[in-house]
């Protein structure tokens, strides 16, 4: 069955929240204002497509990270995500682990881990403070891991889209993941070392 | 009866980089039996993998939080003004498509 959407909503049920979304991502309040518009109206002509498998929301916040994506890859040659990973494995690798002293099989290198306090210790921290920092350190982060990043935690789309999205094996994914988070810990680690 | 050799129980306990990886994967989806306990042995013995998995599940936290933060009370608005003249340009195109 087809389902039909209402338009005469869309901008006040959602354009804040893609416009957040957008400035979120993007840094620059502008570009995110002129993304919206953009979005809703490729949204309006694709209309069609729409299958109902997600909620209008989502679809939506889709078409807009379509659009962010573009933003960051025009006029950039588009290395594939798989040949970014190979390319880049054994220099990430060996900052943080030991693969090259027999014996060591990959074993942590101490000097890469260092004690993150204020998150070790029982005193907690307020998450909106760390989220302060966080933010600053993904802005940080190499395009090609944060797009993943944000993809799955801002936007919260699950594995199966994004492994398709990028033709990834959801072990690259994890991959991904995982480069990300130690980056993000080292950076935490870096500011409030200081 | 021999479980597993030397070498490969080594490898269980030195390899850091399986472990962080099994971790997020336990984290997003399931281990199969053998990284299941892969993984208990070796956080068993490794303390910075456990601060590790802990550093992770805090960050899946934040991130829930931000996600559910941006959806129900988005941080920036459009004004007013914007919407309105957004939702004209929206329906322009929805009349124009119809006909």
């Amino acid at each position: 069955m087809k389902k039909t959407l209402d338009t005469r909503k869309w901008v006040e049920n959602y354009g804040d929240y893609l416009f957040s979304l957008a400035r979120y991502k993007l840094n620059d309040t502008e570009q995110a204002r002129d993304l919206v518009q953009e979005t809703f109206l490729s949204a309006i002509k694709a209309i069609d497509s729409f299958r109902g498998d997600c909620s209008e929301k989502t679809w939506l916040a889709r078409i807009l990270n379509n659009k962010i994506i573009d933003h960051y890859r025009a006029g950039k040659k588009e290395i594939p995500m798989s040949e970014y990973l190979d390319n880049t494995e054994s220099s990430f690798s060996d900052h943080y682990f030991d693969f090259n002293t027999p014996g060591e099989y990959g074993h942590h290198k101490i000097a890469a881990f260092p004690a993150i306090s204020p998150l070790e210790s029982d005193v907690k921290i307020h998450q909106t403070e760390l989220k302060k920092v966080l933010d600053g350190c993904i802005a940080k982060l190499p395009p090609s891991l944060s797009q993943v990043f944000l993809l799955k935690y801002i936007s919260g789309e699950n594995t199966d889209f994004i492994c398709k999205k990028f033709n990834i094996t959801s072990s690259n994914y994890w991959v991904i993941l995982h480069r990300a988070k130690l980056l993000l810990r080292s950076c935490i680690a870096k500011i409030w070392s200081l | 009866m021999k479980l597993m050799n030397f070498t490969t129980f080594k490898k269980i306990l030195y390899d850091c980089q399986r472990a962080q990886r099994l971790t997020i994967k336990k984290q997003e989806s399931k281990l199969t039996l053998s990284e299941y306990i892969r993984l208990r042995i070796h956080l068993h013995y490794c303390g910075v993998c456990r601060k590790f998995q802990q550093f992770s599940a805090l960050l899946n936290q934040v991130f829930a939080g931000a996600r559910h933060e941006l959806e129900e009370r988005p941080p920036v608005t459009l004004t007013n003004e914007e919407k309105k003249e957004l939702q004209r340009q929206v329906d322009e195109l929805t009349e124009d498509l119809k006909n």
